[in-house]
């Protein structure tokens, strides 16, 4: 039987192409996904590691040297080694940050465990080591004057030496940077003369956990992990970023078992009488069904196949892409027993799910089928379909409409509508239809009725077709909906919570040094200038977070409202916001603070995006305190000139130094990338909706090659043939595009209004790319079956027994 | 009933539809056929030939009366039991589309034998090769076939598992005369020497003389039998029914 079903696949190439392929996308999907995620997975758990606990102080202060000595004497502990570590960046030489932010960092030198490959250990504050990958990716070697960025200063320092390192992070892509002990020290411990943290050994038959539970009792002003803990942590980021693929993955499937279900619907229709003839001489139903399932089995497990090397070339390309294996190589692993598994389970599982309904109704045909000239009509009626349609339809988006903003009721309540919508498509298609009917004629005379009868012809063909096609673009819609929402509020919010002309902001996991401020009044041009930065003031009971302004500058840069009493004596004072000095019972005149109060000069009140409880000049908080959020800047004169210049003085590349209009779009483009991102994931979806419209319409013409010979010879012209495959086609693209896109800005809009302050936007520009792009599907999907069908020649069409 | 007897018709009747719509298809029809008979059965479009046949065959269910094959009622078997009396006891030749696309003619041959899961009987299946003579185009796809040397598959198919009876619908309609020659004649071959009762439904006065009698049906009814016919007898049969319809 596998011989017969195989023959009969070779046969019919064209026709199981389609569904190979889009079962072969999603199989790529799945495998490329895990092994994605095994291989960042074994490099982070491969990585070495040279200790089994690590302590930190539990206020993330400086830990000083006596704690270090008090870590010694606890039980358990072999082997102990301070540490002084920090965010800690790399500037190439094209004056860029090298690595991966959130994985680059600092340390002191250890000869130990840095093992040098060329030149000599860092001494003195200038003078710094690499780790190989590092050196090697930005191109530095020994000798060369290179600049690096700690604690959001840049200065300028020479590479003494190259290391050979492992640990997470660089297998993560990060860069490590080396100083001499008492550099990093001051660096990242500053004033203490302590270290950051302490990594410890266990003694000869003491456990990870048991080390950990020693010291924390020990010492409980300390914090502790493991190893294995910190491995952990790394590895479930990675985790997470491989459910996310495998979740796009699956909606990628789901479309595809449309495209399979379709295809085996069509097939049973044209091989009706070979069934028929089967079932005449003898054959049962069930061999007709494990006939069909035969060769669902074969496709299955030929897309499989290929699928899954296609899948592993994607891994290759992820590892590429991603940055995250820019540092030490990292072998993929592209054949673990569990994805083999996967693969073969989606691959095999959904053709088989999917075929299995049309098998069955092709297992049913009467033998008497054999002896009829004619297609037995498939006109079972729709009214159960549909009813049961409306209530799905009508339960999921309940659920979503009621779920506003509960999570879980949206992700129950999504995929029912949908499966409501996918159920009632056949009515959908009906009702487009019969609406579309009169201006479609009107407009495109008798080639518009003939397209719009044969898209009616079918109501479930054209349904399922039009489902694939709505899932994928469903889920676009649905995550469009409210990444726009977001970036609209976003940008509103960076066009009113200061009246600043430039600002600088630093990089993710980068800081601003508190002086920055200082550097920036001194560019010609700079009018005013405020930092500002959160600090912590102590009261009589707990503290209050205050934001540390330039006293001069912050009502030319922020938007205040002062309700009692006036800015002027900030210097000295301090002015809090309406609705905290209300809680406190704080007036104008009130003291504020345990240690040195300050008398509250005003109370005022300000966009919230603004942030502040309170505020008060720089110069009233003690340095070290304090961490700077941003710099707020007025020029006078031409912003972009001073924006340059504020870039040169500062030279600094974790700084973003922006104009008002630069940042306002920053803001409201800062999820673009996430978005394209999610496209790029989905397009695989929408290519498989697509290859349904065009497999539906291949198939279609095929059985109507008599029919369109008639037509032929009754007159209609070639062109006027394609113009009807043509508007057939893009009907079925645009039911599908219309459900999926009504029904995702719903998901969409309802996820968003839960939300606390922002308001359902609908990107009508990105929506109408998403129809534009539907009707180009439609267009492009009738041209091959157009082109096919008009070559025929007439007489040969007529005679065409279809199958 | 004779000892002989293979398959019987017992006042068969078969209505489609209902009420005003109501077609009355076969109207108490009873016939007999013997084994080693070869039996035609004519008459013109509408007058129920092919109904008998897809009722005797177990395609088709009678509203009324009863089918005998091999001494089974066709009415109390069941889907599955259905199955296997055509796979076992029925042989088809149909008027095209008889092969299954995919199959080499030798496959197509020994397909039923296939679907029961049973050796071919090697002098058999080699006896009834012989006779329809495809010699070295056993290898070949039916669309590499002549449109007779496909019937010839088929008739080597119905054969091959020794049924009690083959049924043909209008096996030569599609076919030039010399191919069709060539199929009538290995019909008649496969009654006289091989004992095989085969019933043929056909339209055409030449063919039907081959067979050993023919009976003519007309609105439903058998209006007539002939035994031992030749083309002009039928023919002139033939043209009485005309004028009939004429009046």
């Amino acid at each position: 039987m596998i011989r017969v079903a195989w023959r009969s696949m070779t046969d019919n190439r064209t026709r199981f192409l389609l569904p190979a392929i889009a079962i072969v996308f999603g199989v790529a999907f799945v495998t490329g996904s895990l092994v994605y995620g095994d291989t960042v997975r074994a490099a982070v758990e491969g990585a070495p590691k040279d200790f089994d606990v690590q302590v930190e102080q539990r206020d993330n202060k400086a830990m000083s040297p006596a704690t270090v000595e008090q870590l010694r004497g606890v039980a358990g502990v072999g082997g102990l080694r301070p540490v002084a570590e920090g965010p800690t960046f790399l500037v190439g030489k094209d004056g860029k940050l090298v690595g991966t932010p959130g994985s680059d960092g600092g340390v002191g030198f250890d000869p130990q465990r840095h093992k040098l490959t060329s030149g000599t250990a860092p001494a003195g504050r200038d003078e710094v080591a690499l780790d190989k990958w590092a050196a090697q990716r930005a191109g530095y070697q020994v000798g060369d004057k290179m600049r690096v960025v700690v604690a959001g200063t840049a200065r300028d320092v020479r590479l003494t030496g190259v290391f050979d390192y492992q640990n997470t992070r660089i297998v993560q892509g990060g860069t490590l940077v080396a100083f001499a002990d008492a550099t990093a020290r001051e660096q990242f411990a500053p004033g203490s003369g302590g270290y950051t943290s302490a990594l410890l050994t266990a003694a000869p038959g003491t456990s990870q956990d048991a080390l950990a539970t020693a010291v924390a009792t020990a010492l409980p002003d300390l914090r502790t992990s493991t190893a294995d803990e910190l491995t952990g942590l790394e590895a479930s980021d990675n985790d997470k970023l491989t459910m996310i693929l495998l979740i796009f993955a699956g909606v990628a499937l789901f479309s595809s078992a449309f495209l399979v279900s379709n295809t085996f619907t069509m097939l049973a229709a044209a091989r009706a009488r070979e069934h028929a003839l089967l079932r005449a001489i003898g054959a049962g139903r069930r061999y007709v069904l494990r006939m069909v399932l035969t060769e669902a089995t074969l496709l299955g497990v030929a897309a499989t196949v290929v699928g899954y090397l296609l899948g592993v070339g994607g891994a290759a390309v992820l590892k590429a892409q991603f940055a995250v294996f820019e540092g030490a190589p990292v072998p993929l692993r592209p054949f673990t027993p569990a994805t083999v598994l996967a693969a073969f389970g989606v691959g095999l599982g959904v053709t088989l799910l999917a075929a299995y309904l049309p098998a069955r109704r092709a297992a049913a045909i009467p033998p008497i089928a054999a002896l009829r000239t004619g297609l037995p009509p498939t006109g079972k009626s729709l009214r159960r379909r549909n009813i049961t349609g409306f209530v799905v339809t009508a339960i999921g988006t309940l659920m979503v409409v009621l779920g506003r903003g509960e999570q879980t009721m949206i992700y129950l309540g999504a995929p029912a509508m949908l499966i409501g919508l996918i159920i009632l498509t056949p009515l959908l298609a009906a009702g487009l239809t019969s609406v579309l009917r009169g201006p479609l004629t009107r407009f495109a005379g008798l080639t518009g009725t003939l397209a719009v009868e044969n898209t009616r012809r079918n109501p479930r063909r054209t349904g399922a077709t039009a489902s694939a096609l709505m899932i994928g673009l469903s889920v676009c819609a649905a995550v469009t909906v409210p990444i726009a929402s977001i970036s609209a509020k976003s940008a509103e919010t960076a066009k009113s919570w200061n009246s600043a002309d430039i600002q600088v902001e630093a990089l993710p996991f980068a800081d601003i040094s508190p002086s920055v401020a200082d550097d920036i009044a001194k560019v010609p041009g700079v009018e005013h200038v405020t930092a500002l930065h959160q600090a912590l003031l102590p009261l009589e009971k707990g503290a209050l977070q205050v934001t540390g302004v330039n006293a001069g500058s912050i009502s030319a840069l922020v938007p205040l409202t002062i309700r009692e009493g006036s800015l002027d004596q900030l210097g000295t004072g301090i002015a809090v916001q309406s609705g905290v000095a209300a809680a406190h019972g704080w007036t104008v005149g009130s003291k504020v603070g345990k240690e040195k109060p300050l008398t509250v000069v005003a109370t005022f009140d300000a966009p919230e995006e603004f942030g502040a409880d309170a505020l008060v000049d720089t110069a009233n908080i003690p340095a070290g305190e304090l961490w700077t959020r941003e710099v707020l800047i007025k020029a006078g004169g031409s912003a972009e000139k001073v924006r340059d210049d504020i870039r040169t003085a500062l030279d600094n590349p974790v700084l973003v130094v922006q104009t008002r209009d630069e940042y306002i779009e920053a803001q409201a483009a800062q999820f673009d990338l996430y978005l394209n991102l999610l496209y790029a994931m989905l397009s695989v979806s929408v290519l498989i909706g697509a290859m349904s419209v065009v497999n539906t319409m291949t198939m279609s013409t095929m059985e109507r090659i008599r029919e369109i010979g008639l037509l032929r010879a009754v007159g209609l012209g070639r062109s006027q043939v394609g113009a009807v495959l043509r508007i057939e086609s893009v009907i079925i693209a645009v039911i599908g595009a219309l459900a999926g896109v009504v029904s995702g800005c719903l998901i969409g809009a309802m996820t968003v209004s839960g939300q606390a302050n922002t308001t359902p936007v609908l990107p009508w520009d990105r929506l109408a790319v998403f129809m534009a792009i539907t009707v180009a599907i439609g267009v492009a999907a009738a041209f091959v079956p157009a082109r096919r069908a008009v070559r025929i020649p007439i007489l040969t069409a007529i005679k065409t027994d279809t199958e | 009933m004779d000892q002989r007897t293979v398959a019987v018709a017992d006042r068969l009747g078969k209505v489609y539809g209902s009420g005003q719509a109501a077609v009355t298809a076969l109207d108490e029809v009873s016939a007999q056929f013997r084994r080693g008979e070869f039996t035609a059965v004519m008459g013109p479009s509408g007058s129920g030939k092919s109904t008998l046949m897809h009722c005797l065959a177990g395609l088709d269910t009678p509203t009324s009366g009863k089918a005998w094959v091999g001494g089974a009622d066709l009415g109390s078997l069941k889907e599955a039991e259905l199955t296997r009396l055509r796979r076992d006891r029925i042989g088809f030749v149909f008027q095209s589309f008889n092969l299954l696309p995919t199959l080499t003619a030798w496959e197509n041959i020994v397909l039923p034998l296939t679907l029961a899961g049973t050796k071919p009987d090697q002098d058999w299946t080699r006896r009834v090769v012989d006779a329809v003579g495809l010699g070295d185009r056993l290898g070949h796809r039916p669309s590499e076939l002549s449109g007779g040397q496909q019937q010839r598959v088929a008739c080597a198919r119905a054969l091959v598992s020794r049924p009690e009876i083959v049924v043909a619908d209008e096996p030569t309609g599609n076919l030039d005369s010399r191919s069709g020659a060539q199929i009538l004649g290995l019909l008649r071959r496969c009654a006289k020497e091989w004992g095989q009762t085969v019933l043929m439904v056909t339209h055409d006065p030449i063919a039907a003389g081959y067979a050993d009698r023919v009976l003519f049906l007309a609105d439903g009814r058998i209006v007539d039998e002939m035994a031992g016919p030749t083309p002009d007898l039928v023919l002139d049969r033939m043209r009485r029914f005309d004028g009939q319809a004429v009046r």
